[in-house]
Order: C-alpha cells, then structure tokens, then sequence
C-alpha cells in the first residue's frame, strides 16, 4: 500500500513539476530585461500578428516596462476583446520592444483578485492595469504596489484607491441619457421593463437608480410594468424578458444595459410587437436594429480602452506626458437609424454609419466601435483571430 | 506467481508498521495524505515564486486563505452531523455588509459592534439548526432558502461593494504581533479551539451524532441539542469569516459568498471529511483549505491561457481527489 501511495504522490509531484515546468518560461518572460516567450505575452507576438500588417517596425530601443494586465471575468464577449486589443497594441509599433504585456486572468472573486495582485506584485512590474472586480475590496492590495513605486492603472470596472489612475465609464450620465431618450421615443407615456443588470454590481446599481429617478421625475406617464435580471448575458436577458412578457398584456419599451437582440427574440417569440429598446453597444444588437428597423439606443462602452490605458502607461512612466487621475475614457452613444432623434442628451449621440461604428456583415460578439484614434484595429485583430 | 508471493510478503511488514507508527502517535493516514498534498503544492507554489518565501508574503497569502478556512470549518461542522450548509455564503455576506456598513458607521473602532454581528451569525446558524434538527427538513433545502433570505438582507444592507470597516480590524487582518503576520495567529487559533471542541465531552457527542444518531441517542447524548450547537457554531465561523473577508478587503462585498459554497464543500471532501458523517475534522479542512489556495496561486503564476487556466485548476483539483480516494480506498482494504 506504501508502494502505491508514493505512486499516487509521485503522479501528483509530476503534475506540479509540468505546472512548473509550463511556468518557468512565464515567470522568466515577466522579467523586463529578457525577451518575452508566453503565449499570453504581447511582445513576443509582433513577429506573427497584426506586426507584419503594420511592417513589423521595431520601436527605437529605449527601456522595456513590464506590464501585468489583471483581470477578472471571461464570460462574454467583451473582456476577451479587450484582452485581444491590449496584446495587438502592445505588439504594435511603438509600443513593441517597450511594453513586455502579461495578462492574468482570475475568478470573479475580490479575494481572488486580490490574491493574483499580491502574485504580480511579487513580480516587481512597472505598472499594473486592473480591470476590477469590485470597486473596493482591491484598494489595500493596490495601495501596496503603488507604495512599491508601481504604476496602478484601473480601468473599466474601477476601483476607488486613491493612487491609482483611473480610467471610467460615466454609468450616471449614460443611463440619464437611456432614459431620457426611451422617455422622448414614448413621448413620455407607455409600459416599460426595465433591467436590473447584476445583483451587486456597481453599474446595476448606478443604472437602476438613475432610470427609476429620471422616469419618476420627467416621464411620469411611463410605467414599469416588470423587472428583469440581464446578467449581461444573452441567455438570462431572453429568459427574464419573456417570463415578463408572459405577465405583461402591454409592453411598449424595454430600458436595458445588456442585449436587445434577445429582447426582439423574446419579443418575437411571445408573438408581440417590436418596440424601442435599449442595450450595449454589440455588434449583434446593432445588427438586428437595423435589420427590424427599430428605434434602439446603444450606450457606448468599447474595449478598446485597454490599448487608451497601454498608451497613457508609457506616456507616463516615460514621463512624457501628463494626465488627470481620473478621466472618463468614452462619452458617446449610439443610435440606430429609426431611432436617431433629437432628446435632451449629456452624453454625445451618434448614428450607426456601417464599418465605422457597426459591422453588418461581421461577428455579432464584437463591442463596437472597435478602433479609434491613429490605430487601424480590424474585426479579425479584436476577436484575436489573427 | 513464485516471485509476486515473495514481493508481497516482503511489503507487508513495512506498511502495517507505519500504520502503527502513526496510530501509536495519534496521526491518521488521512491526516498524513492531506498534509502531503498541501505541501506538495506549497513547495510547487515556493519554487514558482521564490518570493514567497518571506514571512509577510506569505502573511499575505494566508490572508486571502482566511475566510475560505473558516467557511470550510463551517462547512466541516455541518458534515460531521451528516449536514451539509449552503447558507454559509449568505452568513459570511450578512456578516461581511454590516461590518462595512453597521460597524463602519459609528466612525469609531466599537469592537462590541462586531461581536454583535457574530452574535447575528451564529443565530443565523441556529435557525439553519431548528429547520433541520427541530423542523425535519432537508439540510439541503432547509440551507438553500437560508442561503437566499440572507444573500437578501446582505444586498439590502449594501447594494453594492463599498462602506468602510472599522480601522481597528483592517489593521488587525494586516498587522503583526511579535513579528507573525495576525493571519497565522488567526489560523493557529481555529486550530487549537477545535482541538479544544475536538477532546471535549461536546465534540465527542458531535462525532458520535455523526456516526450514528440512533445509537447516540440511546446513549444519553442530545440529538437535537448537538445538532443546534454544531449549526450555530458553524453560522460563528462562516459570520467570523464575513468579518474578516472585511478586513481584508477594507471593505464590504455583498456578493463575495457564493463562491465560498461548493470551494468550502471541496475543501471538507479533499480534506478527508467523510460526507456521510462522523469523521474527519476542521484541521484537515483548514491543510486542504490551504492546498486549493496553493493550487489558486500557482494556476495564477504559471499564465497559461484562460481556459488551459480554468482546466489546469480542476485538473490539479481532481488530481488531488484521485489520490486522495486512491490512498483512503487502499486503507479500508488493508483494515478490512
């Protein structure tokens, strides 16, 4: 029996040593003086990615900062994205040779998180970018790395830690905007459902919040009639929607933050009429706006801020610019061509205009608009098929 | 078949000796396989991270690790009464909102507050132990309606991530006492309260309800009453687990508990806690505790892709159970 134990040890003892063998070459790769070799490291892949589309220019020599992107949550569609987006800038021209980019992915879980923090923060990088898995309970582990002289960079879901760069969303001024526009379409009366997003979540609860006041206070006319649970997923956002449906005779809105291609399915489904909705701005979405020719509001939330934050990142650890510790990264949303009216907005509005802010022929996953500023990101670069 | 009998009868010797060896100390196999898996990958983790072998690195990550062991002590209670608990996440946020958000309020430091927030779990717990053991039902469902209502009343305490803890508890979860991070004297605490409850006369009857509470009760040992003093106290740990996930967090996170459920189940079976009742212990949940935290850490370090990073986690998890039945199916041979 003594045999076989030792056995079963020494299987196990190997499974750890081929951990650590895959490991080796990571953990050596986040070292800012050797050249990268992980599959998740955006360096190494100039040679065989979007580098040669760009003419695999090597960026004048210079230091090499090594950056840890911390992550959260891989189910939908655009946390991959914006991975894709980090290592395809990060391998581009000028940041290639400037940016040694490792991603960690964790569980939705702060401690989690915290605990893969405390892991990178071992490694002595020269920045971290975090996108959050709770707006609070990463602060003191954050606190730590920037009193370890390390660039804290936090985007998207971002946290609350004072030292950190921020760079967020404005959750407030895009759902007053949902609102007053779903408000303006009804033309301030009619039955609505409303999404309630993700228990616990900041954005849910921004969201809810602001739309129940904005209704109550300038369209009192406009009834919610049943709530739902979008999770940001398609799946529960389909499921919450028709059970509503089932209980609601009259629905003439949907005011939501995550999909309305389930909510046209839901609405099809149940044999009722289409009406103006909102929801994020996914390909898909915008694809079947258009299509049914349905007013829809996309509230605007592209991944591309990853490659914003890779930007500023060098630019501030070279010291070659300055920025302000918390700047929204994107202030604009969207309107299928039905939809396009005017109503009292904070945030700016934009018209779908095909291949420059939605792609009918293309991915519905992707999160658009996909690229910005000088870069030329291609639907194949984001949805890292290439 | 000449060869083979020899080979066999020469092993023998060896293993029943080590058996004895380590009954005659008081050490169970089950409690040697799990202290090996735990330092199997503890020594995987250290040449990964070389860093980590530093006192306060390592008062980090036993951090992280606190309020999976006392979810998992919970967790282990309940199971040695043949239970099981899935509200502990619910008590663990309940616990973990109001210290944010009740505690934190009153700007001061209010140590009384916090006890009254345990005081709050452990009732929580008790009303689990009157569903099951006054009630009849099911642990299950019993603890999956708990699970809700409390889940509940966290998200009506703090709808989202936020509040502020008293400062004296985040400096307790990151501060040390004689050089020792306060996370090993937390851990080192759990341990030497359940050896306490372990040889009492109260632990005794608990491993005895587990084994059979027909015969306990025709012993003499209150069924009932066990059963509502092993619930309570497992609604203390996972509540002292919500306070310190606080502290940890210098915050409060009111959907931080689902996760903790099925890893604190995982954690009581890789420890070598029988679910059907009256064997095993809170010692080998808190070594098995730390062995998924290890596992954690290194998926994290090595870097792999996402879903070669989700599978190597259950991988190695399942490795774990692998040898973990292997050894225990091997031994109850040998006994039998």
């Amino acid at each position: 029996m003594l045999r076989k134990s030792l056995l079963a040890m020494a299987v196990l003892l190997l499974a750890g040593l081929v951990v650590a063998g895959c490991g080796s070459s990571s953990s050596s790769s986040s070292s800012s003086s050797e050249p990268a070799e992980s599959s998740e490291t955006a360096s190494a892949e100039s040679e065989g990615t979007g580098g040669e589309e760009a003419g695999a220019e090597e960026s004048s020599g210079g230091e090499e900062f090594s950056v840890y992107l911390s992550n959260n949550y891989m189910g939908n569609e655009w946390r991959p994205q914006m991975e894709n987006i980090a290592k395809y800038i990060a391998s581009q021209p000028p940041y290639n040779g400037k940016v040694n980019l490792q991603i960690k992915n964790v569980e939705l879980t702060p401690t989690a998180q915290i605990q893969s923090l405390q892991s990178i923060i071992r490694e002595d990088p020269d920045a971290i970018m975090v996108d959050a898995a709770s707006p609070t309970a990463l602060n003191p582990v954050l606190a730590q790395a920037c009193a370890k002289g390390i660039l804290v960079f936090s985007f998207d879901q971002v946290v609350t830690e004072p030292c950190a760069y921020k760079l967020p969303e404005d959750y407030e001024k895009q759902a007053k905007d949902m609102a007053n526009w779903l408000g303006t379409v009804l033309k301030g009366k009619g039955k609505i459902l409303m999404d309630t997003g993700l228990a616990g979540i900041a954005i849910s609860t921004t969201f809810e919040e602001v739309w129940k006041e904005t209704l109550a206070e300038k369209y009192p006319g406009i009834e919610i009639v049943g709530t739902f649970s979008s999770e940001y997923a398609p799946g529960p956002e389909l499921k919450g929607v028709s059970q509503d449906l089932a209980q609601a005779s009259e629905v003439n809105g949907i005011l939501s933050g995550g999909y309305c291609s389930s909510d046209v399915k839901a609405l099809k489904q149940a044999g009722r009429e289409l009406v103006p909705m909102t929801c994020l701005d996914v390909n898909g979405n915008e694809q079947v706006c258009e299509e049914e020719g349905l007013p829809c509001f996309f509230f605007g939330a592209p991944a591309y801020v990853s490659g914003i934050a890779i930007e500023h990142i060098v630019d501030l650890l070279e010291e070659s610019k300055e920025y302000e510790k918390e700047e929204p990264y994107f202030e604009k949303n969207f309107l299928s061509k039905k939809g396009n009216i005017k109503f009292e907005n904070l945030q700016e509005t934009e018209p779908l205009t095909p291949e420059v802010n939605y792609y009918p022929k293309d991915s519905p996953s992707l999160i658009t608009p996909i690229t910005y500023g000088e870069w030329n990101m291609t639907p194949p670069i984001v949805l890292g098929e290439e | 078949m000449t060869s083979t009998t020899v080979d066999t009868a020469a092993a023998r010797p060896a293993v029943p000796s080590l058996r004895r060896l380590l009954a005659n100390s008081g050490i169970s196999l089950t409690a040697v396989t799990t202290a090996t898996i735990l330092i199997v990958l503890a020594v995987t983790d250290f040449i990964l991270q070389p860093a980590l072998l530093d006192v306060t690195e390592l008062g980090y990550l036993a951090q992280t690790a606190l309020p999976l062991v006392l979810v998992g002590a919970a967790q282990t209670l309940v199971v040695l009464v043949r239970g099981i608990d899935l509200s502990v996440g619910g008590i663990m946020v309940l616990a973990n909102t109001t210290t944010a958000v009740w505690v934190g309020e009153q700007g001061g430091n209010h140590q009384l507050l916090v006890f009254a927030i345990l005081g709050l779990a452990a009732c929580a717990g008790l009303l689990n132990g009157l569903l099951v053991a006054v009630g009849g039902f099911e642990p299950f469902v019993a603890t999956l309606g708990t699970w809700t209502i409390f889940n509940g009343l966290a998200l009506k305490v703090l709808p989202t991530d936020g509040g502020a803890p008293p400062p004296s508890l985040i400096n307790f979860v990151f501060g040390k006492t004689a050089g020792i991070p306060n996370s090993f004297l937390v851990l080192a605490g759990v341990f030497v309260v359940w050896r306490i409850l372990r040889a009492s006369k109260l632990g005794t009857r608990i491993y005895a309800v587990g084994a059979d509470e027909e015969r306990a009760r025709l012993n003499g040992t209150s069924v009932v009453g066990v059963k509502l003093f092993v619930y309570a106290l497992a609604g203390l740990c996972a509540g002292i687990a919500g306070v310190l996930l606080a502290g940890v967090a210098s915050s409060g996170t009111p959907t931080a508990g689902d996760p903790y459920i099925l890893t604190s189940v995982a954690a009581v079976v890789i420890g070598g806690t029988s679910l059907a009742g009256g064997k095993g212990g809170i010692g080998l949940t808190m070594m098995a505790a730390g062995a998924l935290v290890f596992i954690s850490d290194i998926v994290t370090e090595v870097n792999l892709e996402t879903w070669v990073s989700v599978a190597a986690s259950s991988g190695l998890l399942l490795a774990v159970v692998i040898v973990r039945s292997l050894i225990d199916r091997v031994a109850e041979r040998r006994s039998a």
